[in-house]
């Protein structure tokens, strides 16, 4: 079992340097001639006026919360899907319960237009 | 092995902790922040704890850090670099050194041995184990499904309510 | 492939006097393992580089064909000498770096995009025996790496210190984040029905041949895809959704907002962005052919093999190529919705995810619950199959008619696929 989760480090290892090698080979390969305008910043080919700052749409940071409301839900369903055989009916039941509570929180994001993307 | 790879992934884990408090960007410092949990997942693969160890990337990498990294970009001016001047510090440090001094001794002193049948040392032996003795691995999750649903029922609802109430009051807050 | 785990036996014994003569006696086993798992991560990784080489020819060839033209036919006979082509042009752009961009994020955005796609093949089974890392918590493994994604992403938008880069970046992540929640919830039904978590042993439960290592029965015994067909629909929508792929290439689409989030990359750097995208069609493809397609199973169910003769040594040692055939399949599948479906606007993709597809995968996840419950005593493949294709049947009614009835409804503005004139709030609109 270690054995594998070792295969799954040296994979990452090797999946990390892919790109060091090639970008490392482009590097010898590729032109180089740094120039003013070329390396201003990308704005439709006009100017760029004031900082760099967005602005604060809380859809954001609302989508991300109600996911990782539903990650944690995931997460909680996966060991309970896998069990389910073993388990009665009785564990259906119970999760039942948990997703109903989770769906009022759905439904309530829902009402609140939570949901909209503005 | 098992130590090398243990000792790799501490030094990660803390080596990114310090990343943390020693960036100058906000933004670089959540970079640290992800680099260490993806640390502490390491860790705990070596602890036999797989599933934990993939839901800690799903939930901490895939969606804390998601979280974390939205309400930086949202809330500060992106490329200012900060030096935060904390003039507490002395009080600070006699804080954290006391949580720290007090969890190593928890953790120095405490018999950790496992009560889950996974040999007479509790340990994991060598990287060869055998498929035999491993087989736990699938009846690990299968074993946590059904603790859910019977010694630990009550939690496992209740979660369910705090991240009902986590949401509503997400919405709300924002609301205004 | 039976001939492949004797030579990999067989490399692993001369793997290992090999680093007896070199290594102490302790660090034998621990050089056996590196070096066993280099040469696999190796083949993996090569293997799966020719395969996307020719994924984006076939790309270009199919999308041709699909808007009546021939795609490309000059370089090579067919154009098959495309991919390389491209590769060449790519390696040898220039890299303009923009003055502004922080030093290191932005490089380490374009580094760290790959390896998420990458690393998901630990857990795809080539055939029974040709699986790197049957992990035993394998199908969540694949998507916690997916969701990793996530990060290079916001790197290669905040590192670049444009603006444009960084709204596209936000809202790649917003829609990436969003979807994975039915991807992952669409499949708790199979998972449901297998039991496992295991990338092998779920394929081996879509019968006939039992994956290595199966205990008991190989239940259910048939494709998951006609037993939780909806789940299939879901997952398949939500991994289009995930990849970026159109429909849902909004972050990335050429008349959007620049280029999204890999504005400011140019030569090597944006290739590996289009590298990560092909690698993860194949890996979307390959998890889908396995978890819903019945993956290396060859497609005769159980009672026509017979017990021995060759016929049935083809059937156990054919598993990479029905693997192979379906997971192509798959691609030319997501190939094909690019050909053919237009763009979905921001905020309709991301009312189908929350407003349609989730409530739908848990609508399913629980009927699948109910019924896997009531079916339990029974142990045949067909009563199965036969009760969850009128299931199935029954909720996929319910859903189009709760849809219907309320888009007839005009539900406030909520939701609307059609531009529907102020004054008409009756929804006689045109189309679907």
């Amino acid at each position: 079992m270690n054995e594998q989760w070792a295969f799954v480090a040296i994979l990452t290892l090797l999946a990390i340097s892919v790109p060091l090698i090639a970008i490392g080979l482009a590097k010898v390969l590729r032109p180089k001639r740094p120039g003013t305008i070329k390396q201003s910043t990308y704005e439709c080919g006009l100017e760029t006026v004031g900082e760099t700052w967005v602005q604060f749409k809380v859809q954001y940071y609302l989508f991300a919360i109600i996911f990782v409301l539903f990650d944690v839900e995931t997460v909680f369903l996966y060991p309970w899907a896998v069990a389910y055989g073993k388990l009665g009916l009785f564990a259906l039941v119970e999760m039942f319960i948990f997703l109903g509570i989770l769906l009022v929180g759905l439904v309530y994001a829902w009402r609140k237009g939570a949901l909209e993307w503005v | 092995m098992e130590q090398l790879a243990f000792g790799v992934l501490a030094l990660l884990t803390l080596g990114a902790g310090f990343g943390v408090i020693t960036s100058r960007t906000v933004f670089v410092s959540a970079l640290w922040l992800v680099l260490s949990f993806v640390g502490v997942a390491g860790i705990y693969v070596l602890l036999g704890a797989h599933f934990l160890a993939v839901t800690q990337v799903l939930v901490y990498v895939g969606a804390i850090s998601v979280l974390v990294l939205f309400a930086i970009m949202l809330t500060r001016d992106l490329m200012a670099e900060e030096h935060p001047q904390n003039k507490q510090w002395v009080l600070a440090t006699i804080v954290a050194g006391s949580v720290f001094g007090t969890l190593a001794t928890i953790g120095y002193t405490t018999d950790w041995a496992l009560t889950w049948p996974r040999g007479a040392a509790g340990v994991a032996s060598t990287s060869t184990e055998t498929a035999a003795s491993s087989g736990l691995g699938s009846s690990a999750v299968e074993a946590i499904g059904r603790s859910l649903m019977s010694e630990h029922l009550l939690a496992f609802e209740v979660v369910s309510v705090v991240l009902l109430v986590a949401l509503i009051g997400a919405i709300v807050i924002a609301r205004d | 492939m039976s001939m492949l785990l004797q030579e990999s036996s067989a490399m692993r014994e001369r793997l290992m006097h090999l680093l007896a003569g070199v290594l102490p006696e302790a660090w034998v086993g621990t050089g056996v393992v590196i070096g066993m798992s280099l040469l696999k991560a190796t083949a993996i990784v090569l293997v799966i580089q020719i395969g996307m080489l020719y994924a984006t020819w076939l790309e270009r060839k199919l999308i041709g064909r699909m808007q009546d033209r021939l795609g490309p036919n000059r370089i090579g006979k067919f154009g098959l000498l495309v991919p390389f082509a491209d590769m060449i042009k790519i390696l040898t752009k220039e890299d303009i770096t923009p003055r502004d961009a922080h030093s290191w994020v932005y490089n380490l955005g374009a580094i760290l995009i790959l390896p998420p796609a990458l690393v998901g093949f630990a857990v795809v089974a080539f055939s029974s025996t040709l699986i790197a890392a049957d992990l035993s918590v394998g199908l969540l493994f694949f998507f916690a790496i997916a969701s990793t994604a996530v990060i290079p992403i916001f790197m290669a938008g905040w590192g670049s210190r444009n603006k444009f880069a960084l709204i596209g970046a936000m809202r790649a992540v917003a829609q990436i984040v969003s979807y994975e929640i039915p991807q992952v919830l669409s499949l708790v039904g199979v998972l449901l029905l297998a039991g496992t978590l295991s990338m092998n042993q779920l394929v081996g439960s879509q019968g006939p041949l039992p994956a290595p290592g199966a205990e008991g029965a190989v239940l259910p015994g048939v494709w998951y895809i006609f037993l939780q067909p909806i789940a299939f629909v879901i997952f398949l929508l939500a991994t289009t959704a995930e990849i970026e792929r159109t429909p849902f290439d909004l972050p990335e689409a050429e008349s959007e907002i620049i280029a999204g989030y890999h504005t400011e990359y140019s030569g090597i750097k944006f290739g590996m962005f289009y590298l990560a995208l092909y690698f993860a069609t194949i890996a979307a493809a390959a998890v889908t052919a396995m978890i819903f397609l019945g993956g290396w199973q060859p497609p005769v169910p159980a009672f026509l093999i017979p017990e021995s003769g060759p016929i049935t040594d083809f059937m156990y040692n054919s598993g990479w190529l029905w693997m192979t055939i379906k997971t192509v399949f798959l691609v030319m599948v997501f190939m094909w919705f690019r050909g053919t479906l237009p763009r979905l606007r921001a905020d309709q993709m991301m009312a189908f995810c929350w407003k349609i597809l989730v409530p739908l995968s848990l609508a399913n996840l629980l009927v699948t619950g109910l019924l896997a419950n009531l079916l339990a005593p029974l142990a045949s493949p067909m009563a199965y199959l036969g009760a969850f294709v009128v299931a199935n049947a029954i909720l996929l009614g319910i859903t189009l008619w709760a849809v219907r009835r309320w888009r007839e409804r005009g539900s406030s503005g909520d939701f609307v696929f059609e531009v529907q004139p102020a004054a008409a709030p009756s929804g006689v609109g045109g189309g679907d």
